[in-house]
Formats: structure tokens, sequence, C-alpha cells
């Protein structure tokens, strides 16, 4: 049985983001076994089980099914949860994008991992970078805690009225999913308080109030409804910082809203940083700042909607920006740079793409330093002639 | 209940953009007729998703969602948990599918659905082809037909492979309810969808559906259509609950060779093709008959 109090334990990202789905309270959960996430899906079954939750589990036969199941239910008028990673996000794709047309606030745990091919099990963006487009809200976390923390706030953005639209919360896939730290587990009254029962206000399937949801609208009425979608997610900018203001008042855990800025008020060359690689790239900033380098890092903690601004304001000051991406969209570039080059449009600020740890390999201090020093070479080139460096990668020279 | 008891009115309303002679709009006034507004429907995408499913003009006065193809089994599914979960007992969750859709692309959904006996009813109305997409032949079209994908040339061509038998599938899950139905035999038809409402379970019914397009036939020759191949053989009567196949109608086995030949879509069958299919329906037939054996099981 989980403690219905406050609570410190050792546990992987996995286990957490399981009682915070507990906490939550979903009324109907879809669960397929895939790797990294599993475990997952196993803890809910426990926890149904053990009469810690009580919801409708259902056991699926693949993640299409999956998400059909949460989307009908969502659609239904419950609150629900799912969680999957790599191919089961990609098969499951067809129906994750017809969630944020009919705006039903899903959330949906994605355990980062490799699409294949090449195959692998290991970490990777290259599974929810593909669905940046599907009109779900992307939060990536660092660490168990904040994977903790997010599902709680992720279904107070998404319920939010002036939102609306589903959320994957992404995590690192074993560097979070299967590696324990600490975390604190909030109460079941205090998570109450904080996220009441869901109560749709909008449309739901009701036989004392037919409406009809996921239609075929052709092209005289199509375009009002993606712009609306398009609006929920400019609106969520603004939902996503108050509910991070809230959550830090209320908890004492403050994330900083879309992004998370260190040590970059008085730096000249800042990373950019997404999931749990923003924890090596902390060290290393703090060893180069005791040699003297002025040094920061900015933490992607949203990437849509993307928060252009606010990144456009934290950076306009620096020197060099140097974008790390876990993921890389072939022929161009990864997308989290192309991104912040998008946000820095007007500037004429070197930016540099760090493509490293794909399919799961070690993204150490070095290839940070490496980063780094190799923004350097901003200072001497006129102009960044290829962008994409890939780091620790054999037959790349640089 | 009989025909003449039900009301005329039918949550499925007039109007819809359906071919003439569909029979697929036919059956859902008439599924819709016995389940009543207590009712959720989803259609996946196919000839009733278009012809009664286009903002703004539905053809639905229950609340209606529409999904994808592949997933019409595990849409309703997520639909009947949730009622579930919220205490709402009397409300029925009905998915209306094509062929296609069930045979082919949804039959994995359908299979788990089946599997955990989730508490949905499916219709499958089965006009033998993907017809809504400009007839196709699909996995429930059958050998020999034409399609515009089983092009016809100088005989022994068309569709080279025979139709999957989605009900048997479904009865070798186990399923608490399945049936065919056949618009010809309404009062058949009515009490299967009334049964199918009075049970708790996953239930299918599989209705035979003239597409006169798709089959090249007459738009007004459907009803006679239909009950020639129940008397044919081509199209077997039967139900299955709680482990009991019940036959409804014998086949005569009279009339195939008429009845295949009023359709365009079987013009250039040779004799070899027809020797075929005639042994093909009896053989099927004898299969059906073979499950009622194990009903004292």
């Amino acid at each position: 049985m989980i403690p219905k109090n406050r609570y410190q334990n050792m546990m992987t990202a996995n286990q957490a983001v399981a009682i915070a789905a507990v906490r939550a309270k979903p009324k109907v959960i879809a669960a397929y076994p895939v790797t990294p996430q599993t475990t997952i899906v196993e803890h809910l079954a426990c926890y149904v089980a053990h009469g810690d939750l009580k919801s409708e589990y259902v056991r699926v036969e693949s993640e299409h099914s999956a998400m059909s199941v949460v989307a009908a239910a969502q659609g239904t008028g419950v609150r629900t949860f799912t969680a999957t990673a790599s191919q089961g996000l990609a098969y499951m794709h067809e129906v994750v994008s017809a969630c944020g047309g009919m705006r039903l606030p899903i959330i949906m745990f994605v355990a980062n991992r490799t699409l294949m091919s090449p195959g692998g099990i290991w970490p990777e963006l290259s599974d929810s970078m593909p669905e940046r487009d599907a009109a779900w809200l992307q939060i990536y976390v660092e660490d168990n805690q904040e994977a903790f923390d997010m599902i709680l706030q992720a279904y107070k953005i998404a319920e939010d009225s002036r939102v609306l639209l589903p959320i994957m919360v992404c995590g690192d896939g074993y560097i979070l999913t299967h590696s324990t730290e600490k975390v604190e587990i909030l109460g079941e009254k205090e998570v109450d308080d904080f996220l009441p029962p869901y109560d749709p206000k909008h449309v739901y399937l009701d036989v004392d109030r037919p409406i009809a949801q996921g239609l075929i609208v052709p092209p005289e009425f199509h375009m009002e409804a993606k712009w609306q979608m398009h609006q929920a997610m400019l609106k969520a900018l603004k939902v996503i910082q108050e509910v991070n203001d809230d959550f830090a008042e209320k908890f004492g855990r403050n994330y900083g809203g879309l992004i998370e800025k260190y040590r970059v008020d008085d730096a000249e060359k800042v990373l950019v940083t997404i999931g749990s690689t923003t924890g090596t790239a902390r060290e290393v900033v703090d060893e180069l700042r005791d040699k003297g380098e002025k040094v920061g890092i900015v933490k992607l903690r949203v990437f849509r909607p993307f928060p252009k601004k606010e990144i456009k304001k934290a950076l306009k000051h620096v020197q060099s920006i140097g974008v790390f991406d876990r993921s890389i969209s072939y022929g161009s570039a990864g997308q989290c740079f192309l991104e912040v080059r998008n946000a820095m449009y007007g500037t004429d600020m070197p930016i540099l793409n760090f493509i490293a740890g794909l399919g799961g390999r070690d993204v150490r201090d070095k290839d940070i330093e490496f980063m780094f020093d190799k923004l350097k070479e901003t200072e001497i080139l006129e102009e960044v002639i290829d962008p994409v460096v890939f780091v620790n990668t054999r037959g790349v020279t640089s | 209940m009989k025909l003449k008891d039900l009301p005329d009115e039918s949550p499925y309303t007039p109007g819809d953009k359906a071919c003439d002679g569909c029979m697929a709009a036919n059956i859902a006034i008439n599924v819709m007729r016995v389940l009543g507004r207590k009712t959720i429907v989803s259609v996946p995408p196919c000839c009733m998703s278009v012809f009664a499913g286009i903002f703004p003009a539905i053809n639905w006065e229950v609340p209606y969602f529409h999904m994808q193809f592949a997933n019409l089994a595990s849409t309703i599914s997520g639909i009947s948990r949730a009622l579930k979960a919220q205490g709402k007992d009397d409300v029925i969750v009905v998915g209306f599918g094509g062929d296609g859709g069930t045979a082919d692309m949804g039959l994995q959904a359908l299979s788990g659905a089946a599997h955990r006996d989730e508490n949905i009813i499916y219709i499958c109305y089965n006009n033998e082809a993907y017809e809504n997409t400009g007839v196709q032949a699909s996995g429930s079209s059958p050998f020999g037909s034409w399609s515009s994908t089983t092009p016809v040339t100088n005989g022994g061509s068309g569709n080279e492979y025979f139709p999957k038998d989605i009900p048997r599938i479904l009865i070798a899950h186990n399923s608490t309810y399945v049936a065919t139905a056949a618009t010809s035999h309404i009062q058949d038809f009515i009490n299967k969808v009334e049964k199918a409402k009075n049970l708790r379970g996953f239930r299918y019914i599989e209705v035979l559906s003239v597409c006169p397009p798709g089959w090249k036939v007459p738009t007004d020759s459907g009803p006679h259509l239909v009950e020639e191949a129940v008397n044919s053989g081509y199209w077997l009567l039967f139900e299955y609950e709680k482990g009991h196949l019940t036959i409804n109608e014998e086949p005569k086995f009279e009339g195939l060779r008429d009845f295949l030949s009023k359709q365009g879509r079987f013009e250039s069958l040779t004799e070899d093709q027809y020797q075929a299919l005639d042994t093909f329906y009896k053989q099927r037939w004898k299969k059906i008959q073979g499950l009622s054996l194990n009903n004292d099981i």
C-alpha cells in the first residue's frame, strides 16, 4: 500500500510516475508493456489490485488500442492515464494525433527510447520528437522528482479550460526510468487540494446531452478548429507558468516554468539542454565557473508549446549558444536546435548544435566540456558553416 | 419484440447521404430502433462515417464518436470502461464498422475486445469490399469477384482469395454473443439485436449489406438478393451464445448460380471458379454445423 501522507523514498522515475498517477486518480488506465516504460504499468497493476487506486485498468493488446481506450474514455468524461515508449509511441501515433483536435486532456508518460533503425532500448528522443506536431504539449523532465511533480502539474495544465490539450511528460529511458534516487511523494489530501477531481465542462459523451466528437470536417469549417488548437497551445505558455508558481508556493519546488536558467545572467557561453543530461551539464558548469569561464545552462522543460520569448530573453545577452540534442532530424539538425535558432531569429548570435547521446551513448562530463570548448571557435570563425556537430562519434573529427 | 412494435423513429435520422439502395443505412436505422436513445455510438472510417457523419449535418441523435480505421473495438471499449467507472450501467455502447475495418485492419483490436469480454455491441455491416474508397477487395470479399484492385481479365481472375470467417474467429474467442443476420430476415435480425441489447459482455452481429455500386446490381435489388444469399447458403444465419450455437435457418443450397449471375461483380466468373465457390459455401456450412456438435461440452 502507498502511504496516504507525504513521504520520501528511494525510487525509479517509473515508480514515481506510477505513484503520481495514483495520486491523480485516473478512472481509466490503458496498459501495454514496452521497454523501458513497462514497470510503470506493472506498478499500476499492483496499485489497482491492492486497492491504492480505484480505476478501470484495461490490459489492451497494443499501444494503438491503449491510446484508443484512453482517448475514448477521456471523451466520455473521465481522467485517464497511460505510458509508452519508442516503437509503442510510433505505433500509437495515429491515435495520438487525433487527441489534440478532440481537445482531450489525456496525460501520458513517455520513457524516451530510440526508434529503430538501428534498433535499441536505450535513451534517445527520436520517439517523442516526431510527435511535436501532434497537438500534444511536451514536457521533458530532468530527474525522478521532477517526473513525479510534472505528472501532477500536467493534469492541472491539460484540464485548464484555456488549454484542453493532451500532454506527454517525457523522461530519458533507463537514466531516469531505471535509476533510483530520493523522491518526495506528496500526500493524498494535499494533492487532492492541488488537483481536484476531474469535472469536464466541455464536450463529452453523455446520453442526456448528445454531442459528436471527432467528426469529419470539410474545408469550409476545418481551419478554425486548427487555429483554436494553436491558440490553446499559445495560452498554455501562461498556464504552465501559473501552475508552476502555484505548485512552488504549495510544495516548495520551483522549476522555473517553461525554462530553467542556471548561471545564465552573466554568462558568455550557454548550453541549452533537455532531459537528464542537464544534471551532468550543471556539474560541468560549476567546474568551468571555478576556472573562471563564464558559462551557463538553459534547460528546456517545455518543448510544446515552445517558449520562444523566454528563450530569447534569457539568451539575448550571451556571446554564443550551444544546443544539445539527443535526436536529429536527418538532413537538417536537432529539433531543439531548430527551435532555439528560430527563437533567436533577428540576432546574429552564433549557435551550434551538439548531437550527443544517441541510442543511449553516455553523455559524459568531457562531452559537455567539449561543447563549451567548441563554442570558442565561434569567436574566430566569422560564419558558422555547418552548425551540426556529432559529439563522441567514431569517424567524426572536429 | 415484433417488427410492428418497434418505434417508427430511430435515433439514426433520415436524410443521410448513402448511395441509392445502400443497405448499411437500413441496418443502422433498425439497430438503433431497437437499442434506443440511451446509447453511445462509434463509427470508424467507412461508408457510414461518410454518409452520416460529416460536420455539420450528421444523422445521429445519440452521442457519436468518430475515431480511426483500426480501432473501433478499442474505442468502444474505452467508452464502455469510462461509463462503468462513472456507474452509468444502463447506457449501451455500440460500434458500427464495415468489413474492411473489421476483418482486416481492426481485427487486432476486435480480438482484444472479445478476449477481454468488453461490455460492447459490435455491428459489422459486411458489404464485402472497401466500398467507400471505390470498391477495393477486402478480407471479406468473395472469391472470384471483381473489385478495382482485383480486376477481371479473360476468365479465371478477380479476387484470388476466399473471405475470412470473422464470426468463427470470434466464436473461437469464446465470445459472449456472436450472430449473423440478414435484412431479408428482419424479425430474426431484430431478435438478435434485442438479445444483444439485453446481454452484458462482448456481443458481435455481422449483417450482410448489399452495396449496389460495389456489387454492380440495381439499386432496388438489395432485399431480394439478401434472401437469395440466405437460401443459396452464400450467407448463413446462426447465433452463438454462451457456448451454444443455434442455426436459425437451414440453407436450401438453391440458386447460388442464379444469385451470383445477377451481380456484375461476378460477371467474369468461370465455371471452375463457380465450382470452387459452390464447394466453399457447402464446406463452410459443414464447419458451422460442426460447431453445434460442441454445444453440450
